[in-house]
């Protein structure tokens, strides 16, 4: 197959360039570093740590070096999910002990391209974390020696989570079909975008509050996060570009979990309708993932789901899902090889 | 407000075809059904409602083969020759010259009048800018008291219809004062009165 005459736009106007070129090029352009998924949700139990997990495992079975970090401090159990025993060396012993390589603490299960650095620990919850230990993580996670990096994030959408999804390449966010968790959702992405605009004029600030809170309707028309921004531009050319520009520099994906109902699989892209409309934000949908009995199966047998049941349907899920990661690191990856250069 | 136009409250680009408008229409709708998972949390149900609304009174226009043109010439869209699937119309216009296609947007939003003449004119051409303009060949029929058949003809470049060529070359006069064009002009470069 010719690949190296292949190359296709990808949103925002991207072009996309074949991995193998690719590769050509980051050698000699930038220094190899790990590319960093970050998975959130808002809403607890919907299944992160499920599909940080399992997407890792299809992207290592693809022959990618995979290292997932459990930042799920206080409540971590990555490595249930990957049947590896409770790990002696964890996130908070790297904090504590100043600990600079932190490659020498990753733990390794069945599968040898898919390595953890656990956040097990009864000692720290990732609220809590003081601004250098969070910075001194971000700083050690850029040096592991590894293809692909994916955070599991916590639930809620305290300043750390949010910032360790905002210091992501990638992010990634998992809903199930249920209210709750789209409400949740959707809270979450409120959160890091106020949190990503926490440099406008205090003024500014409070009506972007007041739109993402409120959303009254007056004169019959729906508020949106969108509309409002219109009106900025008529009102602020100024703070609508910034606004515009932070928007812009979101790279989200969506993934549904625990689908159940056909009409299920149609959520992402409604909700990803909905993230165009109401926040003038794109975001991919990256697949979803069937409701299967046979996850609590695999936990029972201490084994990662997809290494359990690589015939199941959602297997096959996620091994398209995880050639999509690649291909969507691969492409970013190309654009700052190109704003470098 | 950009985000007011027809095309983006069905999510679709202007160049989409009719089938692609029917199914837009479709999931919106769906979209913004009472219990729609998407919406939950952003909206209340009266604003749920009012995009409703808004969702079907686009439908209404943009399914529509006339009153569409007439809205995209209103609000400056590309015009219908140079949609995703001229495939999906039921009534297909003809194909137009590159000319005229440019006059009509070049013009945009505003009523057109005065509407420069393309170098070469023919049935098809004039058709395609009555229907820019959302004139019915009736009305026309109806201003003129000229009866249908020759008109026609006229955009049938059908020449052999009229009893003698001073009756087509007044009537194609007449036709092409009522869609706002120098009559004198087309009479000049209607290639079927020129090439036999
Ligand atoms: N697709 C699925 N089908 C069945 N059970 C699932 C699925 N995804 C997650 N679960 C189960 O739901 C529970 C919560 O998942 P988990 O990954 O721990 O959520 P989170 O990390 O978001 O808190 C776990 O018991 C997990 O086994
Ligand atoms: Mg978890």
């Amino acid at each position: 197959m010719n690949v190296t005459s292949k190359a296709w736009v990808l949103r925002g106007g991207l072009v996309r360039v074949p991995l193998i070129q690719l590769e050509q090029r980051t050698s000699s352009a930038v220094e190899r570093r790990p590319y960093i998924w970050a998975v959130a949700s808002g809403k607890g139990g919907v299944g992160k740590s499920f599909v940080a997990s399992n997407l890792g495992m299809a992207l290592a079975k693809q022959g990618k070096k995979v290292v997932l970090v459990d930042l799920d401090l206080g409540s971590a159990n990555l490595h249930t999910c990957l049947g590896i025993p409770s790990p002696k060396t964890t996130l908070s012993h790297i904090i504590e002990k100043n600990v600079s390589n932190m490659n020498d603490f990753i733990v390794y299960g069945h599968e040898p391209n898919l390595g953890l650095i656990s956040g097990a620990s009864d000692s720290l919850h990732v609220a809590n974390l003081l601004h250098y230990q969070k910075l001194k993580i971000m700083r050690n996670l850029a040096r592991i020696d590894a293809d692909y990096i994916i955070l599991d994030l916590g639930a809620g959408t305290n300043f750390n989570t949010l910032d360790f999804f905002l210091f992501a390449d990638q992010g990634l966010l998992v809903v199930i079909p249920e209210p709750t968790s789209i409400e949740n959702g959707y809270r979450f992405f409120k959160s890091i975008l106020t949190r990503q605009l926490k440099d406008l004029p205090a003024k500014t600030k409070k009506l972007i509050n007041q739109v993402l809170t409120e959303h009254k309707n007056e004169k019959g028309v729906a508020r949106s996060f969108a509309g409002f921004l219109e009106d900025m531009e008529d009102l602020h050319p100024a703070h609508a570009h910034g606004i515009h520009k932070v928007l812009s520099r979101f790279k989200l994906n969506l993934i549904v979990n625990q689908v159940i109902e056909p009409s299920d699989t149609k959520l992402g892209a409604a909700l990803s309708v909905m993230f165009r409309k109401y926040f003038d934000t794109p975001i991919y949908v990256l697949g979803y993932l069937y409701h299967d009995s046979h996850v609590l199966h695999a936990l029972r047998q201490k084994q990662a789901y997809y290494a359990a049941f690589p015939q199941s349907r959602n297997a096959t899920c996620l091994e398209r899902m995880a050639l999509e990661m690649v291909e969507q690191s691969a492409s970013d990856l190309v654009d700052t090889v190109r704003l470098e250069s | 407000m950009k985000s007011k136009h027809y095309y983006a409250i069905l999510n679709i680009e202007p160049q989409a075809s009719s089938l692609e408008v029917l199914h837009a229409y479709r999931d919106m709708k769906q979209l913004y059904q009472p219990d729609s998972l998407a919406v939950y949390s952003l909206y209340e149900d009266d604003e749920v409602a009012i995009l409703l609304a808004q969702v079907e009174e686009a439908y209404l226009v943009l399914s529509d083969a006339d009153k569409r043109p007439l809205y995209d010439i209103e609000h400056g869209f590309v015009s219908s020759p140079q949609r995703n699937d001229e495939a999906d119309y039921m009534v297909q216009p003809p194909p137009v010259r590159e000319e005229s296609v440019k006059i009509i947007r070049h013009h945009g939003a505003k009523p057109l009048r005065n509407i420069d003449v393309p170098d070469v004119v023919n049935g098809a051409v004039l058709k395609n800018i009555r229907e820019m303009q959302g004139i019915g060949l009736s009305d026309i029929a109806y201003n003129t008291k000229i009866s249908m058949e020759y008109l026609q003809a006229i955009e049938a470049n059908d020449v052999a219809h009229f009893p003698a060529a001073v009756y087509m070359k007044s009537y194609l006069k007449q036709y092409a004062e009522s869609i706002g064009m120098n009559s004198q002009l087309v009479l000049d470069r209607y290639e079927a009165l020129h090439s036999s």
